[in-house]
């Protein structure tokens, strides 16, 4: 196997880069500082092309559905990629803010994406009615904070009872904050786990 | 109708009945607005003054790390902030690390009153910068040389406003209008921590549960709460709007979802109690 495609190579220089990271968030060297500030940018431009990349990975996926005329798919596929040129050349020739792009970002993408956002609330009102049920004490106790919360999160909460306001409060402050700090904990303890381990070569799942 | 078959057929009514009734009670506060008192939570007031005491100059920056589903909510948020902002003699930074955000922010502020503030001067929209919480932190570290243009394709260091805003140390405040929690929890990592900064949470409803252990810890300066925060925010800055707007019909629905549960544990109470479970 090539020296250049040994997994070790892309092990130490992971484990470099995060070591320098973590180095940085805690000492005032300016090598250090300025090495990681070239490491973040680094990261941003790789972002950047991972976005360029992802769309021409797209563009290829749907090309094959168009070009095998994949029933009942390829005519999505067609109208994805219209779009797609069609909002990427008014854009460049408009610019990103001009009246073009805008007209369509706010009259197409914003109000179908809002509409389909929107359709949660069908599926919450028909959900409310059939499943949240008082089948067992655990399940009554979960029907009664979730009416208390979505009241206190409506003006009407507090105009039915002045109390909910601040029960509604004391529940999300309270066991919720105490609840949620274990597993905020939790997570950042396995995450530096899984740190130490990707350091020490020992994770490799990331290399693929 | 029998009793039995009563409770049966109420529990398995038809959801476009359910339907139809959220549309209506969703409609009706358009027309004719309920006016429900709005009481404004120790939180919203929080932001509210801590914006009235920022000294003149100030650096405020507004993230808009949401999407066209969430802007029904982060959008009056948005408006209301910006449009307290735009009072003030500050200097407002718009940026977004959600491919969505800059053209969101842009809405936002063509939507807003900027009395004599002038673009590049007073207010910036820096645009959408790739990467995530690496993108995060190499704003907080030096915005110069992290982003050349801005949204409108101008280069950065010729725009007024940019001379005296390099890093996080430079933000007096700084907002993220967002759904995703990842997102604060980012702005707690990368700019709170390692550089003090207030970060305001302006979250969709759903979200604040999972803020307030921040709040609660002093890593968020405040909680904005969805389009309720925003109604709360408009009546503080005197500027009613859409949140004012959406309160009645959030009520409304609240009722209506809180009365579906309960006339749907009645029936299914009734039918249990006669040795009978409803179908689901």
């Amino acid at each position: 196997m090539s020296v250049l495609k040994r997994r070790e190579i892309a092990v130490f220089l992971t484990a470099l880069a995060g070591i320098a990271v973590i180095a940085d968030y805690f000492l005032k060297v300016p090598t250090i500082n300025t090495a990681v500030a070239d490491l973040l940018r680094w990261g941003v431009i790789l972002a950047s092309f991972m976005l360029l990349w992802g769309t021409i990975s797209m563009l290829r996926v749907h090309a094959e559905v168009i070009r095998k005329k994949t029933p009942n798919q390829w005519y999505y596929s067609v109208w994805l990629v219209f779009l797609m040129v069609v909002f990427v050349a008014v854009s460049l020739i408009g610019g990103l803010a001009g009246p073009s792009s805008r007209w369509i970002y706010d009259n197409i993408y914003v109000a179908s994406s809002s509409t389909y956002y929107s359709m949660l609330g069908f599926y919450m009102i028909s959900a409310s009615y059939r499943a949240i049920r008082a089948r067992s004490g655990e399940a009554t106790l979960l029907l009664v904070v979730a009416v208390v919360i979505m009241l206190m999160n409506a003006p009407v909460g507090g105009a039915i009872w002045e109390g909910i306001p601040a029960l509604g409060k004391w529940i999300v402050d309270v066991p919720n904050t105490a609840a949620s700090r274990g597993y905020i904990i939790g997570l950042a303890i396995g995450a530096v786990i899984l740190g130490m381990r990707t350091f020490a070569g020992r994770e490799r799942g990331y290399l693929g | 109708m029998a009793g039995e078959d009563m409770w049966a057929k109420l529990g398995r009514i038809d959801p476009r009945i359910l339907y139809a009734l959220l549309v209506i009670v969703l409609i009706i506060p358009l027309f004719t607005p309920v006016g429900l008192p709005i009481p404004v939570t120790s939180q919203t007031r929080k932001i509210y003054e801590a914006v009235e005491k920022l000294p003149p100059g100030s650096v405020v920056v507004c993230s808009m790390d949401t999407s066209g589903a969430a802007w029904g909510e982060n959008g009056p948020q948005a408006v209301a902030i910006l449009n307290h902002l735009f009072q003030k003699p500050l200097k407002i930074v718009v940026v977004g690390f959600e491919t969505d955000g800059p053209m969101l922010g842009q809405q936002a502020l063509l939507q807003i009153e900027k009395g004599e503030k002038k673009y590049g001067v007073d207010y910036v929209n820096l645009g959408f910068v790739a990467g995530g919480e690496t993108a995060r932190a190499a704003f907080g570290r030096d915005i110069h040389k992290l982003i050349s243009k801005d949204f409108l394709g101008n280069s950065i260091d010729k725009l007024p406003i940019m001379e005296k805003v390099r890093n996080a140390e430079d933000f007096a405040l700084f907002f993220t209008f967002t759904s995703l929690i990842s997102a604060v929890e980012m702005y707690v990592r990368q700019l709170h921590a390692p550089y003090k900064t207030k970060v305001v949470a302006a979250i969709i409803g759903l979200g604040v549960p999972s803020v307030v252990p921040y709040y609660n810890a002093g890593q968020v300066f405040s909680i904005l709460s969805g389009s309720l925060g925003a109604a709360e925010y408009e009546l503080l800055t005197k500027m009613p709007g859409e949140g004012v707007r959406l309160s009645d019909a959030l009520s409304l629905s609240t009722l209506l979802v809180v009365a579906c549960i309960v006339v749907g544990n009645i029936a299914f109470l009734a039918a249990r109690t006669r040795g009978k479970e409803l179908k689901r």
